[in-house]
């Protein structure tokens, strides 16, 4: 089919679409007047019952808690689909990437000063989030990809994937397993020190304090190490081929 | 103006399959696709909108204030963590394809398989 006949199709199709939208949208609650029973309900026993200032925490790792679990082995699964994928086809490269050489990462020393200087605050901006998950804004998913971005200035700062006998692929690894088995673990927690799956099983503190809201936190934390190792693993397996592709380029 | 939100929401899906269908580049096609997926966000976020309605944490507000919903906002988290998955796999399936083909082009990959 040529492009011009498969657009004009396509033509016909959105707006279709278009129409079909528009009627769906027309049935929707005008916006700002939304009644949800169940968000209403959430919000306001989500400090009295669970001590967590956040309610979308509360909704994330509690009332959709089993969800979350799914969501994280969603991200887990993607990591090792892009991992088998990505591995199978360097195994058919006639040059290997050699493990023990030192690569410079940056090319510009700007670049590469810029991300020192702004690997440590990242780090630090990411502990903060995953900490608060349960009191302010944030919380393990956007904790753990700053996290994985502060890593990545540090590989921006001119220090390389594979160093000597430290590789962090296979910390990012490590670290991905520990944060999805960390999540299991903390919900079998409550099936064994109270009644139920993923029920809330430490002690509930004083709202708005930082060690609140009993599990939040640890489960948060092991979120956050899901998030931060899945994200470097896909970026640092996509990142090897890009190298490897420069490599090829400039012989 | 109160249908303001669900027009961006609209707009971003057909503009979204607008540019795969026109892709010439299947790293570009992966971005059209996260085009596709932010209308998502935008509608469920809207969905959830109470006017006059504070952000959905409960400190430095009076108890008992009205929030805007929660329940959407979880699920516009789970939204941004799949679509980040979907374009993992799928940029990984591009660097595949290029590995294989030598082309990044989805009209040259057609008749390849044919």
């Amino acid at each position: 089919m040529t492009r011009g006949g498969r657009l004009a199709i396509f033509a016909v199709g959105a707006t279709g679409l278009a129409a079909l939208l528009a009627w769906g949208f027309a049935g929707l609650p005008d916006f700002g007047t939304f009644d949800g029973r169940m968000g209403e309900l959430i919000s306001s026993i989500a400090v009295p019952e669970r001590h967590a200032t956040n309610v979308v925490t509360a909704v994330t790792l509690d009332f959709r808690g089993f969800d979350t679990l799914g969501e994280e082995f969603i991200l887990f699964a993607a990591a090792v689909g892009v991992l088998a994928l990505l591995r199978l086809a360097r195994s058919e490269e006639t040059v290997a990437a050699d493990p023990d050489e030192m690569t410079p990462t940056a090319g510009s020393r700007s670049v590469a000063r810029v991300s020192a200087a702004l690997a440590g605050p990242a780090a630090v901006l990411a502990i903060y989030v995953i900490l608060h998950g349960h009191l302010t804004p944030g919380g393990g998913f956007q904790g753990g990809v700053v996290l994985a971005a502060a890593l990545l200035l540090v590989y921006l700062a001119g220090a390389t994937i594979r160093h000597g006998r430290i590789k962090p692929i296979n910390a990012m690894e490590l670290g991905e397993g520990v944060g999805a088995a960390g999540f299991v673990a903390i919900a079998i927690g409550g099936l064994i020190f109270a009644a139920s799956f993923l029920e809330n099983f430490l002690p509930l503190g004083v709202s708005g304090d930082l060690l609140s809201a009993g599990t939040y936190m640890p489960l948060y934390i092991a979120v956050g190490l899901e998030v931060a190792g899945a994200v470097l693993v896909i970026l640092g397996e996509l990142l090897d081929q890009a190298l490897l592709t420069s490599e090829e380029d400039g012989e | 103006m109160t249908a303001l939100a669900y027009a961006v929401a609209g707009w971003l899906l057909l503009v979204g399959l607008a540019g795969i269908v026109r892709s010439r580049n299947l790293i570009q096609l992966v971005v059209c696709l996260s085009v596709c997926q932010s209308s998502t966000y935008v509608l469920l976020l809207a969905i959830g909108f109470r006017d006059g309605a504070a952000a959905p944490i409960r400190s430095g507000i009076p108890a008992g204030a009205e929030l805007v919903d929660p329940v959407v906002q979880a699920m516009t988290l789970t939204d941004v963590v799949v679509e980040a998955t979907v374009t993992a796999l799928l940029l990984a399936l591009a660097v595949r394809a290029h590995g294989r083909f030598g082309t990044l082009d989805p009209d040259e990959l057609a008749p390849m398989r044919g």
